[in-house]
């Protein structure tokens, strides 16, 4: 039902010529929620978003420091997130933070174990950001972030 | 009267400090509730290598390579910590192994991606150094490239002004003054800290172009802590020049990684100046090319030369030449596997050359590296 909801909201938007979803990114397979906490965000871009989950803000504009939270390589929906988000595989996804936080320009993300840790996390501490399927239940609307293409 | 102003202004100077200070405090204290999060990481790498040379004396061994553990720590909200700690064989240690720090660091994170960093840093000077640091598993080739042996003055001591991710172009800089060549990693010689400007963008995803300059002044030309570099080998420690040197180091790198190729190009433009021999230029530039097919599996071709002038006190003259062709195997993130075939051609300062000023004969061979991380 929510994935029937999330095409329609789609089609909708193309309709009206502005590509925007109500906090969803969606792929061929899993679709995400974009969630965060004390982030200052209501909605972003998709560029804004890869930009985020490749490192490379530090500090939101409330003052809370970007804590990012990944899904591990063990999490069924690691590739899907990988893919759709960062545009490249698990493997290389993790390479690439594991290289970044390596160089000292990063702090390590905060790798989690399922879609209910991703939201507790989040919720839990000011400034992180994660994504979490859009089937996981007990979301809080207040956490959810729009992507705006 | 005007006892009575100067009283005033005393008390005003004195309430805005103490304004001043009652904002530090609350923003160090906001700083502080906020959000804060005490993460500590560790992680190791490691290399295993097999060697095999042909020539006029043929070898073929295994080397058991450097280990480096390496920690990040949240200390405080915008404060971190990086700590890097190799082990590597040393035949004149009595365990066959030495400790070193080679990064130590506090970073405060001020404003986004903009930073203030104290402590052992990598010197900023290129791409490699940037970037690479100690872990084979991140290295493209096997090996540095020559210019890390005689050229970059690996790390400095000191403080580091950085930003990153700046604007459409992700522009960055690196400002770093501290203990240059010569120092340890408990005193420099003088009153003259070497000097690093470095600037970079990330204008498409996966690629880098920085330009870099860094200046030292050593007044008595030494290798110390920071150096990570040394002189050709065949010049004898007591013979080399201990006189004042500057030593001027520009570095232009380009790096563009993608899911299909990867090219790095590191070129350096190096000129010591003595009193003696005048003003010597130095050079080199390493060239990697590879293609990624598939996940899993990377073929690549490398080339690299350095060439440094007669007249030159810090390193001696030389001129070498590496040309090879590998493959890398990438078994997960975390460990991958290459051979590489290479030829390596030199001429250095005080060896028994041919006089016609041809290298010597090419040392051929085949290495195999395991590197890992954990």
């Amino acid at each position: 039902m929510d994935v029937l909801r999330t095409t329609s909201t789609f089609i909708l938007a193309l309709l009206l010529g502005q590509m925007t979803c109500a906090a969803q990114y969606q792929g061929d397979r899993t679709l995400f929620n974009l969630i965060g906490n004390g982030t200052g965000l209501t909605q972003v871009t998709s560029a804004e978003l890869r930009a985020t989950f490749r490192g490379e803000r530090s500090i939101w504009s409330t003052g809370n420091t970007v804590i990012i939270v990944l899904p591990a390589s063990r999490v069924e929906c690691a590739e899907d997130f990988s893919q759709q988000v960062l545009g490249m595989s698990r493997q290389a996804m993790q390479r690439y933070w594991l290289g970044l936080v390596f160089q000292g320009r990063a702090s390590a993300p905060v790798f989690v174990d399922s879609a209910a840790e991703v939201l507790s996390y989040v919720q839990e501490h000011p400034g992180a950001i994660g994504m979490v399927p859009m089937d996981a239940k007990g979301v809080p609307d207040a956490m959810l972030i729009k992507l705006v293409q | 009267m005007q006892r009575a102003q100067a009283d005033r202004t005393k008390f005003v100077v004195s309430c805005r400090c103490s304004q001043v200070l009652l904002l530090l405090a609350s923003s160090l204290w906001l700083s502080t509730a906020q959000g804060q999060v005490e993460r500590t990481r560790f992680n190791g790498f490691g290399h295993i290598e097999f060697s095999g040379v042909a020539g006029d004396d043929p070898a073929a061994y295994f080397s058991l390579g450097e280990h480096d553990f390496f920690v990040t720590s949240t200390l405080a909200d915008r404060i971190t910590f990086l700590g890097e700690y190799v082990i590597r064989t040393n035949g004149s240690s009595a365990t066959n192994f030495l400790p070193s720090i080679e990064r130590s660091l506090v970073r405060f994170n001020y404003t986004n991606n903009h930073s203030i960093i104290v402590g052992k840093i990598h010197t900023p000077v290129n791409y490699w150094n940037d970037v690479y640091h100690h872990g084979r598993l991140f290295f493209p080739v096997i090996d540095r490239p020559f210019s890390f042996s005689h050229f970059v003055p690996l790390h400095t001591l000191g403080v580091q002004l950085q930003g990153q991710n700046l604007g459409r172009a992700r522009f960055g800089y690196d400002v770093v003054l501290g203990n240059g060549i010569s120092s340890s990693d408990a005193l420099d010689q003088g009153l003259d800290p070497a000097f690093t400007a470095a600037f970079h963008m990330k204008p498409v995803e996966g690629m880098r172009v920085g330009l870099s300059y860094f200046y030292d002044f050593m007044s008595s030309n030494a290798y110390g802590a920071h150096s990570g570099h040394s002189p050709v080998p065949l010049v004898p420690r007591e013979d080399v020049y201990k006189g004042p040197l500057s030593f001027h180091l520009t570095s232009f790198s380009f790096a563009w990684f993608t899911q299909g190729w990867e090219l790095l190009n590191e070129a350096s433009m190096n000129v010591s100046i003595t009193d003696s021999l005048g003003a010597a230029s130095n050079w080199s530039n390493f060239t990697y090319v590879g293609r990624r097919i598939g996940e899993k599996h990377v073929v690549y071709g490398l080339g690299d030369v350095i060439e440094v002038g007669s007249n030159d006190l810090h390193v001696y003259a030389l001129h070498k030449v590496k040309l090879g062709l590998g493959y890398r195997h990438e078994f997960s993130h975390l460990v991958n596997i290459k051979v590489q075939l290479e030829g390596q051609w030199d001429h250095q300062a005080h060896q028994h050359m041919d006089h016609s000023g041809h290298m010597n004969d090419p040392d051929l061979g085949i290495r195999i590296q395991l590197a890992y991380g954990f």
